[in-house]
């Protein structure tokens, strides 16, 4: 039985042909895509530059970064740790001595890493209130700018707040605090009893609370420092260049911005030389009503401070 | 004779590994600063904490990578590269 015409018998004896020879196509399109990309990815991260500086293969450089990445990460338990008690009760005790702050350890701000490509899987939960896709980095420092706690994991679009709420900090706080003890924030932190932060709106106008707020942000800028530190000095944190398209491509990101942290602590602990900094402010983010106590917190804190200024004289206002 | 260096190339100019071998470590400190983002004591102190984490199995087909360009390479991108800030 044969049932096509002449004229279309042709044709269909070339359809395995044509099978054939569409799927040796994609195939060789496939193949093209892979080592395109992949040359792609090495030029336009810079990986190529690198390779001619070292003057080694552009997998080489890859790979060398991740291992140092991998190895700098396993350093971390011991130069990323939370305080012992005597240490707190030493940064407690500068923090009441300089600037009337009783039992101040630290200070805790929020910055984003940009990323250079826009993320391949959901680029929408990238997006920050700086119209650019990046992860968000939550550090927490010490009077002398060394990092004691870094929150990761999240994206730009996350606000200082939410961060907050899941850092270990925050939720284990028994392990990280004595009694008093607090940590200074900015107004786009979540004020609870351990996070102290400056009066906003019209609560802010008052002359003792504008003294107040001055003090807190002379001795909280040294969290602006710290982020200015890091990103002077380990430049790729300015532009993250690793693609992310996966979980793994992100844990990658975040291992390298662990990483830097920890190579800032390695170099604060040997003393080595500041870089020239340039410190980024973030904007004011909406407010979040307050934890039960922190009120009274900060009138505690408050009423320590205005003392202090009241004995050494500092008046701003 | 003045427009000589017009008509050279001055796309790619490739680097030897004597580059890594001589001229980094003899540099002056603040250009061995601008690479390597540390002073060169820092660096040794790096260098004795990452070392046990950093010396890998050597393999059967190919020499195991140095430890010292490991480092070099890792330090260079984590402080190049950014945007317009890696000087």
């Amino acid at each position: 039985m044969f049932f096509c015409y002449q004229s279309c018998f042709f044709p269909l004896a070339l359809l395995p042909l044509l099978w054939s020879l569409t799927w040796s196509l994609l195939f060789l399109f496939k193949l093209f895509f892979i080592v395109f990309s992949r040359f792609s990815r090495w030029v336009f991260s810079g990986v190529v530059e690198v390779a001619n500086l070292f003057h080694i293969s552009p997998g080489s450089v890859n790979n060398c970064t991740m291992r140092f990445v991998r190895a700098v990460k396993k350093l971390r338990k011991d130069y990323i740790v939370c305080p012992s008690p005597q240490t707190r009760q030493d940064l407690a005790d500068y923090a009441w001595q300089a600037f009337g702050f009783r039992g101040c350890i630290g200070s805790t701000d929020g910055s984003q890493v940009p990323l250079t490509y826009a993320p391949r899987t959901q680029p929408w939960t990238y997006w920050d209130r700086h119209d650019r896709y990046s992860i968000h980095v939550l550090l927490v420092c010490d009077h002398h700018r060394n990092i004691i706690s870094v929150t990761l994991g999240f994206t730009g679009a996350a606000g200082d707040a939410l961060v907050q709420d899941h850092a270990a900090w925050s939720q284990r706080p028994g392990e990280h605090f004595s009694f008093l003890e607090h940590l200074l924030g900015d107004k786009g932190m979540h004020y609870t009893v351990w996070v102290v932060g400056p009066y906003k709106g019209t609560e802010g106008e008052s002359k003792p609370n504008k003294n107040f707020n001055w003090l807190l942000a002379r001795f909280r800028v040294v969290s602006e420092h710290t982020f200015g530190m890091l990103k002077g000095r380990w430049a790729s944190l300015h532009e993250l260049r690793l693609p992310i398209g996966s979980e793994r491509d992100f844990l990658r990101a975040w291992d390298w911005v662990m990483a830097c942290c920890v190579l800032h602590n390695v170099c604060n602990s040997v003393t080595d030389g500041d870089m020239p900094v340039a410190i980024y402010t973030d904007a004011p983010v909406d407010p979040m009503p307050a934890d039960d106590g922190a009120d009274e917190s900060r009138t505690r804190f408050k009423r320590n401070a205005l003392t202090f200024i009241k004995t050494m004289g500092h008046y701003k206002y | 004779m003045q427009r000589r260096y017009l008509r050279m190339r001055r796309d790619f100019v490739p680097n030897s590994s004597s580059w890594l071998l001589y001229v980094l470590p003899a540099l002056p400190e603040h250009y061995w600063r601008l690479y390597m983002r540390m002073d060169r004591s820092p660096y040794a102190h790096l260098a004795s904490l990452l070392e046990p984490h950093l010396r890998g199995s050597r393999r059967r087909t190919r020499r195991a990578m140095p430890v010292d360009l490991i480092q070099k390479v890792g330090l260079y991108r984590l402080g190049h590269y950014g945007n317009s800030s890696s000087t």
